[in-house]
């Protein structure tokens, strides 16, 4: 140890003064009772700081004297202790601020953490709540332009068939029932010009499952198919028809499907053009 | 030979007072409570409040005088010590009270020059010779309490020249009581 960087260090004066830490005052301590050449310095600063303080002597008042000794003739002496009369005022106190800065800094630092945490669970969570409501905006979407679609589908198509029925050039005819189903009454409306017919069934026997109606052209006596009709929808869309002359309109219940052929027996309806 | 004089005289007187004896209090009392009531004088600057804690500290001082060892230095850097100590304190709760008082502040930053007892002749033109920031740095150690790092934020010093100029100052005071000293004797003898 280089004993006279440490005299020079300034320290020894700091302790004199009273400037010194803790851990400063226990370091002069012991060194000074290790190494002669410290303890000689220091006891030279203490003398000086003595002579100083002894420069600046003013008498208390006399009676204090009294007071004082009346005073410790009631007081016993402690015992020896290791407590040095040394000490820095502001030391300790600095120490337990620190130290309650260093806990309220430990507390907000775990408190920041667990807000850190709790807000990325949490964000997680939203993140994962936002990607299945997304999916289930998409699906309500997709199936909301397909209602759409259907309903302007349909529009068109009544729109289509309004402006069918009302075209001057349709002409509608009366197919009556026959002996197999005398109630029986469909109408067909034709336009020539345009090839396209709609049915409407106005009184006709609910088919089951297995059967279904198919409606025949007759042309130069002979039957021409022209489609099966819907079971449920009473009224047909406009359908195009490859025939450009019809002397009759026919209809009779055939297999679920439709047939090649008709089956006369089975006719329900039928009228002339 | 004065010095060890005193040194033999108080050794005597301390093993004394601990074993009880008053009188050998008085004459410490005597020789030193002009000293020590200066100093706590000049850091608390009131006349009352330097009288109670004068008295606390000779009560601690005799309470407490097995805790006094030789070894750390002398009988009154061991009492100059304990009535600094005890004087810092009380000026700390003063203060305390005074927090943000700006003319404290004020006081603290103007260069206090030291007091000098009437009694000693000739010693303010040696004493003027130190510089004021060194006396500064004196004062607000020794006087006011504060650490080297305090000194050094409070007067916006490098705490590396705190240290070097309490060390000067106090090399320069040193100086300073040789010659009070000589003076002294030449007066006197």
């Amino acid at each position: 140890m280089d004993i006279k960087q440490y005299i020079e260090s300034g320290i020894l004066e700091s302790y004199v003064l009273g400037g010194a830490s803790s851990q400063e005052i226990r370091e002069v301590e012991c060194l000074s009772s290790i190494y002669p050449e410290i303890k000689t310095e220091l006891s030279s600063i203490q003398d000086g700081m003595e002579k100083y303080v002894q420069t600046l002597a003013v008498s208390p008042p006399p009676q204090l004297k009294d007071k004082i000794l009346a005073q410790i003739k009631n007081i016993k002496q402690a015992a020896s202790t290791d407590e040095s009369p040394l000490r820095i005022v502001k030391d300790e106190s600095i120490k337990t601020n620190s130290n309650r800065k260093s806990n309220l800094y430990k507390i907000g630092l775990a408190a920041s953490i667990l807000l850190l945490v709790g807000l990325f669970a949490y964000q997680i969570k939203l993140s994962n709540d936002l990607s299945s409501t997304n999916n289930e905006l998409a699906e309500l979407k997709e199936s909301n332009s397909n209602s759409t679609n259907q309903l302007i589908d349909s529009l068109n198509r009544i729109k289509q068939r309004e402006q069918f029925l009302a075209d001057a050039s349709t002409n509608s005819f009366l197919l009556a029932g026959t002996e197999v189903s005398p109630e029986s009454k469909v109408r067909v409306f034709w336009s020539k010009t345009s090839s396209e017919i709609v049915i409407i069934q106005d009184d006709l026997p609910r088919p089951t499952a297995e059967n279904q109606y198919q409606l025949w052209g007759l042309v130069d006596g002979a039957p021409v198919s022209l489609g099966t009709l819907d079971k449920t929808e009473l009224i047909s869309e406009v359908r195009k028809i490859s025939l450009d002359k019809v002397d009759a309109f026919a209809i009779t219940l055939e297999k679920d499907g439709g047939s090649a052929t008709p089956n006369l027996e089975q006719l329900f309806v039928i009228g002339n053009t | 030979m004065i010095e060890t004089q005193t040194k033999d005289t108080n050794e005597i007187l301390i093993a004394k007072i601990k074993e009880g004896d008053t009188e050998s209090f008085s004459i410490i009392y005597d020789k030193y409570s002009d000293a020590l009531y200066g100093l706590i004088l000049k850091i608390v600057k009131q006349d009352d409040l330097a009288q109670d804690i004068l008295q606390e500290c000779f009560v601690k001082i005799w309470e407490k005088i097995n805790t006094y060892e030789k070894g750390k230095g002398s009988l009154f850097t061991w009492m100059l010590n304990i009535c600094r100590n005890k004087s810092i304190d009380s000026l700390r709760k003063t203060q305390r009270t005074y927090k943000g008082n700006e003319s404290m502040k004020n006081d603290l930053s103007r260069p206090t020059s030291l007091e000098i007892n009437p009694d000693t002749i000739g010693l303010r033109d040696i004493l003027n010779n130190l510089s004021d920031e060194k006396r500064i740095i004196v004062e607000y150690l020794y006087f006011k309490g504060y650490t080297q790092q305090e000194t050094s934020d409070e007067l916006n010093i490098p705490l590396g020249t705190v240290k070097t100029r309490s060390r000067t100052a106090i090399l320069e005071l040193k100086d300073y009581f040789t010659l009070i000293l000589a003076s002294w004797i030449s007066n006197n003898i």
